[in-house]
């Protein structure tokens, strides 16, 4: 039995204007992915590859130890997916899609689905045209984590939400969790959501992964120094450093590697270290991707 | 557990399009009460019940596969447990049967109507020629539509099968063959009558079979 719920190994896809390049990602059980990246990035994509909506070009892909496409029936039994552009049949009531998905899944727990009715605030007669966009996300949500699925695949699931129903959605992921066996990968471009719930944080932009490691790894190691830099002391140029921004005096220095050893390096050559700070994950993420992009680039 | 999610998915579409469905059956019923009533109904009658038919073929098509498409719910329907090849077999498999059966329902009945009526027996196999080139006509557009998510070729697959419909009548009625039998009082299905139904008939399955090639290996689906 394969180790990881999600394993992703040199997927590429390639389309007219845009290429999903050469995507590993591992995803082992008891764990929240959280996938960020910029309009564009190609998170949907990847996502899709992962339920075999769209066939990668090359690269293996491995759900639940299923192969994909070629176990995609099997794998999907398991999988729970949601996505912001997900739509279920406006003229049907909610009553209607959970009797036709508790007749699809043997899985379905009519009882937490209830729970979850209730939490949700929603009404099963209601047809899903009368709802708004936040309840239609949470109606998906609901007719997912009622049949206890092994994986939750979420696309972007709180985008346009409002921050009462943000948190309602962003609270039962974090209960899914309780059951180790199962796992969440979620994309977003709300990096708050993403740092409230996620242990594991992959960036992609153009295509590409740029990184990807756990929450705390990244918040430890992405810091922010403010140096004064006196007139005629050249800062040393260090590797673990990422962005230098000057004006005047002051330098702002940006490292994704941080240790006692880089305010030092400084501090030997003249400059003044103000303040080390820690970094939110919005600036880690905007710093992340500026970097891969001057890298790119050069 | 996938031929039976398979089933599920075939009563869904039904649930959605049995008012579509059952409709179009009425409606064709009383186009063909309509035809019997007078000469200038007959006309009224024949054409409303093509309408009605051309009409259940594109809603049909809209309604269950472009609109699944433009609407995201395909994306509900393919994240259950089945593979994105059943999926098409299946949108095609319903595509097909959801025309077919009120299809044959009107075509034997309209058959029957010639027979007990007062319109001549003659018109039988004109009336089948017409109304299998309509079965033909649903077996390409829902082929296209599936195999291809061009808007515009579905657009063009319907100009096409709602303009040639007149051509198909007009060529009918001016070959001899056809013309000649039109009044008689008894049926007759000569060679030629016979033909274009064999090739009627013929490119519906390869149209049919081709639509089940394309669909199964379409590879992308957002």
């Amino acid at each position: 039995m394969n180790e990881y719920m999600v394993e992703l190994a040199g997927v590429s896809k390639a389309y007219r204007f845009f290429s999903l390049q050469d995507i590993h990602l591992r995803l082992a059980p008891g764990q929240i992915m959280g996938f960020v990246g910029p309009n564009g990035a190609g998170k949907s994509t990847t996502l899709r590859i992962l339920m075999a909506f769209v066939q990668q070009d090359r690269g293996d892909v491995r759900v639940l130890g299923y192969r994909m496409p070629q176990d995609q029936a099997e794998a999907k039994r398991e999988i729970g997916y949601v996505s912001e552009d997900t739509r279920l049949y406006g003229g049907a009531t909610l009553d209607w899609h959970m009797r036709f998905i508790a007749s699809v899944y043997p899985s379905w727990d009519a009882k937490y689905a209830q729970t979850l009715l209730h939490r949700f605030n929603l009404e099963a007669q209601q047809t899903i045209k009368g709802l708004s966009h936040g309840e239609r996300m949470k109606a998906s949500l609901l007719l997912v984590l009622a049949r206890r699925p092994r994986l939750l695949v979420l696309d972007e699931p709180t985008t346009g939400l409002d921050p009462v129903a943000r948190h309602e959605i962003l609270t039962e992921f974090i209960d899914v969790l309780s059951d180790e066996r199962r796992a969440v990968i979620f994309s977003s471009q709300t990096t708050q959501d993403i740092e409230l719930i996620s242990d594991q944080i992959t960036f992609i932009d153009r295509g590409r992964i740029i990184e990807s490691r756990d929450k705390e790894t990244f918040i430890d190691r992405w810091r922010r120094l403010q140096l004064d830099v006196p007139a005629g002391i050249t800062l040393p140029t260090l590797a673990a450093v990422t962005d230098v921004v000057t004006s005047g005096r002051i330098a702002t220095i940006t490292t994704n590697d941080f240790s006692p050893q880089i305010p030092a390096a400084y501090t030997e050559a003249g400059a003044v270290v103000r303040e080390v700070q820690r970094m939110t994950l919005e600036e880690i993420f905007v710093a992340n991707v500026m970097r891969s992009r001057k890298e790119t680039t050069a | 557990m996938s031929r039976s999610i398979v089933k599920r998915l075939l009563l869904k579409d039904l649930y959605f399009a049995r008012h579509l469905i059952v409709g179009s059956i009425v409606l064709g019923f009383g186009c063909l009460g309509l035809s019997i009533s007078g000469p200038v109904s007959f006309y009224v009658g024949t054409v409303s019940l093509l309408c009605v038919l051309i009409v259940l073929n594109i809603f049909l098509v809209v309604s269950g596969v472009v609109n699944e498409r433009k609407e995201r719910t395909q994306l509900f329907v393919l994240s259950l447990p089945i593979s994105t090849g059943q999926y098409m077999r299946w949108k095609l498999a319903f595509g097909f049967l959801a025309f077919f059966v009120p299809w044959l329902i009107l075509t034997i009945a309209a058959v029957v109507v010639i027979d007990v009526s007062v319109i001549p027996n003659g018109f039988i196999p004109f009336a089948v020629i017409v109304l299998m080139y309509l079965l033909f006509y649903n077996v390409l557009l829902l082929s296209v539509t599936l195999a291809n998510d061009s808007l515009a070729w579905n657009t063009a697959i319907i100009i096409f099968g709602n303009i040639s419909i007149n051509f198909v009548i007009a060529y009918l009625m001016a070959m001899p063959a056809v013309n000649h039998s039109l009044w008689g009082r008894e049926a007759v299905w000569n060679t030629q009558e016979i033909a274009i139904l064999a090739v009627e008939v013929g490119l519906s399955l390869v149209t049919l079979g081709l639509g089940f090639l394309f669909a199964s290996r379409k590879r992308d689906f957002i």
